[in-house]
Parts: C-alpha cells; structure tokens; sequence
C-alpha cells in the first residue's frame, strides 16, 4: 500500500507500540484485499462488538489496551443491540445470577470502554440506529462499519460508502481516521452485475423478497427493477421501514452488502443504470416465485394446526413508524372484531431510543390496552428462551422463522390472526 | 507428493499432521469452551462435526471446506492466540469471510500468533487429503507428503 509520511511514522512505531499494531493490522489486511491506499473516514461508527461474552475478553483486553494509551476514536459511533437488558425485576434477576457470571461476563467491563472510547450515549446499542435520519451518513460518506445489517443499509439505501469490516478493524479504522480502499469504497466494485425484474401484482414481504434475490443474485450486486412502482421515491416511513426490514434479510442470506433498486435507493437514483454493468443477465421473479418459497418455509411446530401461543413482531427491530402501524392496524381490526383485547398475546420488539418516542404517542397506550407488550429485548434471544417451554411463536419475521420454532407469516395473516380474525392456522 | 496452491493470509512454513472436515467451521461452537475453560489445548466442541468433535486441534494442520460466516466469531482467533493454542496451520478451502479474516491479523499483531492461514485452495486438495495425512506448507504450496 502506498502510504503517507504520517502512516509510515505511525508503522513505523514513531506514534507508539499501540498505533504501529493497529497500522499493521490495517496495512495486512487492506494489502490482503487489493487495497492500495487509505480513504479519510468521513462519518461516525457503527459497529458489532456490542456482546460482552467471556470468550471475547481478549477482544475487551485489546480495547483497554487502546483507552489506557490515551487513543481516541475520530469520530463518535453506535452499536448493534445489546443481548440482554434489564427493565424488569424477572431480567434484574436473571442478569445478577445467571446472564452475567455465566454467558456475558465482559458485558459491563465492555459497554464500560465503550462510552470511554465514544459511544454516543447509553442508549447507543440497536438494530435500526442507522434508519434514524438525524443521525446517519449521507451519499458518498466513507465508513469503517462492521455492523452487517448497517452496512448494508449506509451502502444501498444511503450511497455511502463501507465494506462488512470485523470486530476490532472497524475500532483501529476509527483510532486512525483511515480505512484500507478496496471493494465497496471504489466506484468499479459498486457496479451490479446482474438485473433482477419484480413481476408482482403487489409488494413482496420485504425479507422473504430479499431472500429470494439474495439466492437469484449469488456474488453479483443486484440491480432490481420493478419495485418503485411499490416504494416512494423520497424514501418516506413507510419506505424506509420497507428497505430497513428488506436489507437485515438480504445481510443474513447473502455476503454482499449492497444492493441496488431503481429510483429507491441514493445511487441508483443519481447513476441510474450507470451503475449497472455491460451484457449481465436478467432475472424475473413473479407472483408464483414469492408463493413458492413461502410454501417451503419450515414450520417447526409438531402440530400444524394447533393455536399459537405467542406472537413476536420486530426482527429486525421496528421503526417508529412500524410501532404506530401496528397498534392502529390492531386497535382497526378488534373494533371490526368487536373485540377488546389480542387473542394472542403480542410482543413488538424495537430499540430503547424508538421506544422513548413510542411512549409519548397515544398509540402506546392503546397498544397497552389492547393487551399487548413492547421490549427492547432481542427477539431472537427471547425467542430462544421461550422455545425452552415448547411456546408456539408466530412471526412476520422470516429471519426469526429461521433462527428459532416461531412460524411466518405475512404481516396481513399475522393482523388476522392476533385479533381474533382468523380461526384456521 | 501431490501440491495444491491457496491464497496466502499469513505466511510461513509448516509441516504437521492434518485434521480434515469437509463442513464449514463453526468457530463459536467448535472452540468457544477451550477459551472459557482457559484451557491448554485446543478440544473441537462441536457436535455437529464429527470429523473434529473431541479433537486436539493444537499444533495441528486443520483443513476445512469453509468458515461459518458471522459478525463477531473471529474474535475467537484473538483468544485462541491468546492462550498460544491456535493450529499450527488454517488451511480454508473457500475463501474466509471478511470479518472472521480481519480478526486473523489482530490476532497476528496483538497476541503474535505464528498459526499459518491459506485459503482459496484448489478444490481437489479437499478429496485428496484425509486426516493423518502429513503436510508441507512453504508459501502458497502445499504439499501432501
């Protein structure tokens, strides 16, 4: 890589033993890649060294090695969530006996470091940080971020610019105001080289769409067109909601972390079909491709048509605007129903900071009063937990439907369901 | 002697006994007690690969199909290097995803590991090599003895 004469001097060890391992690390790794040179990061973090687990201590080590050398980040940064949390006195209790002498032992020591290295405040732990549109980067920003489900956000939605770095390289990128220039920070490894043509009469579910052109797409990056005529093009709530849920789909089923869509997303709307390269192939999905993979999702459960117990909705975690949606949505479909409260008992899961906001809208209280729950826990922590008890859990999460026994379904089947609407499962 | 050629991680010379699977390694479930335990070997822990569940992995050439990909698990190279109990080689038939490969040269330059790592290795080295088996490594060759 060529460097400058500061980044010889800090490899060099002139700035310390500290700074010279992390330029080593950042040099190696970037060299590894076909890097060769370093871009300024031009934004805050986010990063996914947010669990404290005792098999992580030398990873915390590294971190108070930084802090106890007087090094600090250049910019401010958030965090993906948190494992756990402690609202509850039932969660205080599992936190004190359980949680923290045995699986998340570094937890406190690690959220300790990181307010000392910049977290941008305690509550700086979530899924979605990055849909909050006072708080993120904007088109042509270069990041160092490692949070997968963000990366693939700031690079689609957004335009800026980052690769999926790991845990630790993204805090070194940060302590130098640097990053190695490769892949997804150049305009050739942007380019998508494949077009994916959307042939439905209405807007797939957002995680089971990405899954699908995550499979269709394999390692090229996907131009797809035909979803605009669903999405806004000033990216309002609803759309954001849509690309945010879209984009945690498209990061857990494929490597690449960006993804284009026609007059949507930041870059497509200013290159167009600029970004797109010479002679690649087209790949239509329609109506009887969605239905088809919906129909091989596993269901978990032993006995299809038993009652569910549980519904979980938020993973990934819900937006403001999702909470809103989902308590009149209900509050709508019970007075249809003539009925007071959910038949089945309905947790929507979203982050602390959304949470605050949710509480001052009078939709939260009616979401309380229909007999439903918010958490800021994770979903798919809780998920396992409660699979423990052999709970029937219903989602309109496709992620979770995967990582756990809940069953999915779309968002309209899971309304009728959870208000009573619907009998048959 | 058969030679298959990889992308080199971290380069170095190596000959040792090998320990294959052909399923992609999970790093959280293959090692994470040998680093809880602060152990002194490294004893695979995962039962879903029976090739190297209950195997000391220290010292050992390992040669798997692929890393399971995942935000944080490469951390686990950090602890393993830690604790001096890393292979002596990775040999990674896919290429390693970029989070678990970033975590590779932290381990390198904060716990000075000399564990050698290659991948994208010719395919045919998976089907031609088998656990027992010794081999040479010296740059990006490596060689079934």
């Amino acid at each position: 890589m060529k460097l400058t004469s500061e980044e010889k001097r800090i490899l060099n060890g002139e700035r310390g033993e500290t700074l010279q391992k992390i330029m080593k690390s950042l040099v190696e790794f970037g060299e590894l890649n076909g890097a060769t040179k370093f871009a300024q990061l031009s934004n805050d973090g986010y990063f996914s060294l947010s669990v404290g687990k005792k098999s992580y201590a030398s990873a915390v080590e590294i971190l108070d090695e930084i802090i106890s050398n007087g090094i600090v980040l250049k910019y401010p940064f958030q965090m993906s969530s948190k494992p756990y949390y402690t609202n509850t006195l039932f969660e205080k209790f599992l936190s004190l006996f359980f949680l923290d002498p045995v699986f998340y032992s570094r937890q406190k020591h690690l959220q300790n470091d990181l307010i000392k290295l910049g977290l941008k405040s305690v509550d700086s732990f979530s899924s979605v940080g990055f849909v909050d549109k006072s708080n993120q980067p904007v088109y042509g920003d270069i990041l160092a971020w490692s949070d997968k489900v963000a990366v693939t956000y700031a690079n689609s939605v957004l335009g800026a610019r980052s690769n999926q770095n790991g845990p630790l390289i993204d805090f070194f990128c940060y302590a130098l105001g640097i990053v190695p220039v490769y892949n997804l920070l150049t305009d050739e490894g942007r380019k998508a080289g494949v077009i994916i043509k959307i042939e439905t009469d209405k807007l797939p579910d957002s995680q089971l769409l990405a899954r699908i052109i995550a499979q269709k797409a394999g390692d090229k990056i996907p131009f797809i067109i035909g979803l605009e005529k669903f999405l806004n093009a000033r990216r309002d709530d609803k759309t954001v909601a849509y690309l945010k849920d879209f984009c945690s789909s498209f990061a857990i089923n494929s490597n690449l972390r960006l993804f284009h869509i026609n007059n949507i997303t930041e870059e497509a709307k200013r290159l167009k079909k600029k970004i797109v390269l010479p002679s690649c192939d087209t790949v239509v999905i329609n109506n009887i491709e969605i239905e088809k993979t919906k129909q091989d999702i596993e269901i978990k459960w032993k006995n299809f048509e038993r009652k569910p117990q549980l519904a979980y909705i938020g993973s990934p975690n819900l937006s403001l605007y999702q909470l809103v949606y989902w308590a009149n949505e209900v509050g709508w479909e019970l007075r249809q129903n003539q009925r007071k409260k959910l038949k089945v008992k309905t947790t929507l899961f979203t982050s602390p900071e959304i949470l605050k906001s949710f509480k001052k809208l009078p939709e939260f209280k009616e979401w309380i009063s229909y007999g439903g729950k918010v958490s800021i826990a994770s979903p798919e922590i809780t998920a396992k937990k409660i699979g423990i008890f052999k709970k029937r859990i219903i989602t309109n999460s496709l992620n979770l439907s995967y990582q756990t026994t809940a069953r999915f379904y779309e968002d309209n089947e899971l309304l009728n369901i959870i208000t009573g609407k619907r009998r048959n499962f | 002697m058969e030679e298959y050629k990889g992308r080199v991680v971290l380069g170095g010379s190596v000959t040792g006994v090998c320990i294959v699977s052909r399923k992609p390694l999970d790093l959280e479930k293959s090692f994470q007690k040998s680093v809880n335990l602060k152990s002194q070997n490294l004893i695979a822990n995962d039962k879903s690969d029976l090739k190297l569940y209950k195997k000391d992995l220290k010292d050992k050439v390992l040669v798997v199909k692929s890393i399971k990909n995942s935000d944080l698990a490469g951390l686990i190279f950090v602890a393993l290097a830690k604790q001096n109990i890393t292979p002596s080689a990775l040999l990674v038939i896919d290429q390693i995803p970029e989070s678990v490969l970033s975590s590779i040269f932290v381990a390198k330059n904060f716990s000075n590991t000399n564990m050698v790592v290659i991948d994208q290795i010719e395919e045919d080295f998976l089907e031609s090599v088998d656990s027992g088996d010794v081999v040479q490594i010296e740059g990006n060759n490596i060689i079934i003895k």
